[in-house]
């Protein structure tokens, strides 16, 4: 119904909407209508009712205030106090010493606090006067913060697969599972390369921390226990079959909230707080996502899939082509698209490419969460960079971005392993979803 | 709340109460749904209901929340070209995004309220054992967008009077946001952190 010409046209019109500055929802809910309107005629318009009603009264997706209510709730209750002291009792011995902390404190305060872009400021205003204090360069201090809040969105549980499972009907369960394994590697290979730059340019890390007594150790380790704790629940109850992911969300809250209880740092105040920043920010997300359900809805009808996977057929090109396609695209997207905005943006046009090619659509959903890894600390718009940079308040910006650079190179090495192995991430889901 | 933006300084309150409700469904939300799975787990009773009603806690608490992400100004937008614009521009651009917004939220609400009628006239009933008139949960969805089709007039008809008479202003208050007050309203807990931290 639609030539490649039309698509491509549709595509240019969504980014110039998106440039001159109309919020991304409206965007794709511009595009849609227009869209809809040349090809399809009023009543497909009219029903916009109905169908954003169907759209937000889902239950899969209620997943995403209840996760965001989770992690709100979780910060505020004080957990990343003892997360970044614990791992700095642990860590610092290690070549590099408190930079280990950045990232592990900051993949786990993503992972819980379910946003990069919080995390970047939360640590980087803890760590970085304390280790300009201990003269460790900047640059590595700057980029192993930028480069370890965007793990959260990899481990589980995460925001962005859920709305990745919802969008291409794949198993949120089977994509958390798939998140663990990469999301470790990731994290053990940027302290890989901690500890070898550490060892072969030692003035860059700074005076080493004496060791703490071990009792002081394993005392700290209470800290890490509450969300160690709920992470086990929501992942377990998934995993034993006994709730869905919207269900475990739900039990996370519940034990969030008796965390906070438990250390007495409940209030009504504290409560209040994290609804409103749980409704702004979930808001925020379906306001997307309705856009994107429009658009999605459009474009089935007209037949972009149809068109797309034609020229593709034509082109004779094969998953690997295609895949170092959509890394180029998302790369260069990346550099002036928000992150998540960029992956609802393109999936409704790239998903049916993808299951066209037979690629594995939980493998996808993580390659796809990588790459928007990568978007978060790419400039120009790489929103972590002028966090850790705004956080750091002197200097240059091109000291944050040369210290994230190799973090950017490693990532990027990160998918072509990703690709050369893919069970790097099918392995887990395999095991624990094998009927 | 401490802005000089007179629309801002009438519906922030709304906003701001409808997001606590939305909220309170929330947390209302999660102790129906965990009290459901230990009593289906270990009292081997199955209740019913909470699916169905966190489907309409999500489609509520969005039609509540974009009022209010609205004020916040947290709907998300492409900065790249507005942060390399001059004054003016900027000033033409916000008002058009404003606008832009106005008619999609009128847009909702029209169609929402003939989802609304529909619903209304054919008796339509939820799909589930609970049989649920969709008209009850549908008003509440239908009045969350019928503010924020009210708030987001009310904001294009102020930005366009702002694009003749004041533009900083109109940058100020419905422009993107700078990186300072983001780091602001990210940064959780940052004096107990780093007490915590400096031991």
């Amino acid at each position: 119904m639609i030539d490649v010409a039309g698509v491509s046209f549709g595509f240019m019109l969504m980014i110039v909407l998106m440039i001159i500055g109309l919020p991304v929802a409206i965007s794709l809910f511009f595009t849609a209508f227009i869209g809809a309107w040349a090809l399809l005629g009023t009543p497909t318009l009219l029903g916009f009712g109905n169908s954003m009603w169907s759209g937000q009264n889902d239950f899969i997706l209620t997943a995403i205030p209840l996760f965001v209510f989770l992690g709100e709730i979780l910060v505020r209750s004080g957990v990343a106090n003892g997360l970044y002291s614990c791992l700095s009792d642990w860590l610092r011995l290690l070549p590099g010493g408190l930079l280990h902390s950045n990232i592990g404190a900051s993949a786990a305060f993503a992972a819980v606090s379910g946003s990069s872009v919080a995390t970047a400021a939360t640590i980087g205003t803890v760590a970085l006067p304390i280790l300009r204090q201990r003269k460790y360069d900047d640059r590595i201090t700057t980029g192993s913060i930028a480069a370890g809040a965007t793990l959260g969105i990899l481990i589980p549980p995460s925001i962005n697969m859920i709305i990745y499972g919802s969008m291409t009907n794949t198993s949120i369960g089977q994509l958390f599972a798939a998140g663990v394994v990469p999301g470790i590697l990731l994290t053990l290979v940027f302290m890989a390369f901690i500890i070898g730059v550490s060892i072969l340019k030692p003035h860059l890390a700074g005076e080493r921390l004496p060791a703490r007594p071990w009792s002081d150790r394993f005392a700290s380790l209470v800290d890490v226990l509450p969300p160690l704790v709920i992470f086990t629940i929501v992942m377990g109850t998934i995993y034993l079959g006994w709730a869905t992911p919207t269900e475990s969300a739900a039990i996370g809250v519940v034990c969030a909230l008796a965390v906070t209880v438990l250390k007495g740092r409940f209030s009504f105040n504290l409560l209040h707080e994290a609804m409103h920043s749980t409704v702004r920010i979930s808001a925020m997300i379906l306001l997307i996502l309705v856009g994107a359900h429009f658009l999605n809805f459009v474009i089935g009808l007209i037949g972009v899939p149809q068109a797309l996977t034609q020229l593709v057929a034509n082109m004779g090109a094969g998953p690997t082509e295609i895949l170092l396609l959509l890394i180029v695209f998302y790369l260069v997207l990346g550099c002036f698209m928000e992150t998540l905005s960029m992956m609802i943006a393109t999936l409704p046009v790239v998903f049916p490419l993808i299951a066209h090619l037979g690629i594995d659509p939980v493998w996808f959903g993580i390659f796809l969460v990588v790459m928007m890894e990568i978007g978060l600390i790419t400039p120009p718009v790489g929103m972590n960079l002028y966090v850790v940079q705004g956080v750091r308040g002197s200097g240059s910006i091109m000291d944050v971005i040369s210290g994230t650079t190799p973090f950017v190179l490693l990532m990027l090495a990160f998918i072509g392993w990703l690709m050369i192995w893919p069970n790097m991430a099918l392995w887990l889901p395999h095991q624990l979803f094998a009927q | 709340m401490h802005t000089s933006n007179p629309v801002a300084r009438v519906f922030l309150p709304v906003a701001r109460a409808l997001s606590l409700i939305a909220g309170y469904g929330l947390l209302g939300l999660a102790l129906l749904v965990t009290v459901e799975i230990l009593s289906r787990r270990f009292l081997n009773l199955s209740l019913q209901g909470g699916d169905e009603f966190g489907g309409y806690v999500l489609a509520i608490l969005a039609a509540f929340g974009f009022t209010y992400a609205l004020l916040e100004r947290a709907h998300t937008r492409v900065e790249i070209l507005l942060e390399r614009v001059s004054g003016n521009t900027q000033a033409m651009l916000n008002a058009i995004s404003a606008i832009s917004i106005a008619f999609a939220a009128c847009f909702m609400a029209w169609r929402a309220y003939a989802a609304l009628m529909e619903s209304i006239e054919y008796g339509a009933l939820s799909g589930t054992p609970l049989m649920t008139p969709l008209w009850q949960p549908q008003s509440v969805w239908l009045f969350g967008l019928i503010v924020f089709a009210i708030v987001s007039t009310a904001i294009a008809v102020h930005s366009a009077q702002l694009l003749v008479r004041d533009r900083q202003s109109l940058n100020q208050y419905y422009g993107v946001k700078s990186l300072a007050e983001i780091i602001e309203e990210e940064t959780v807990l940052t004096d107990e952190l780093a007490t915590e931290a400096a031991k």
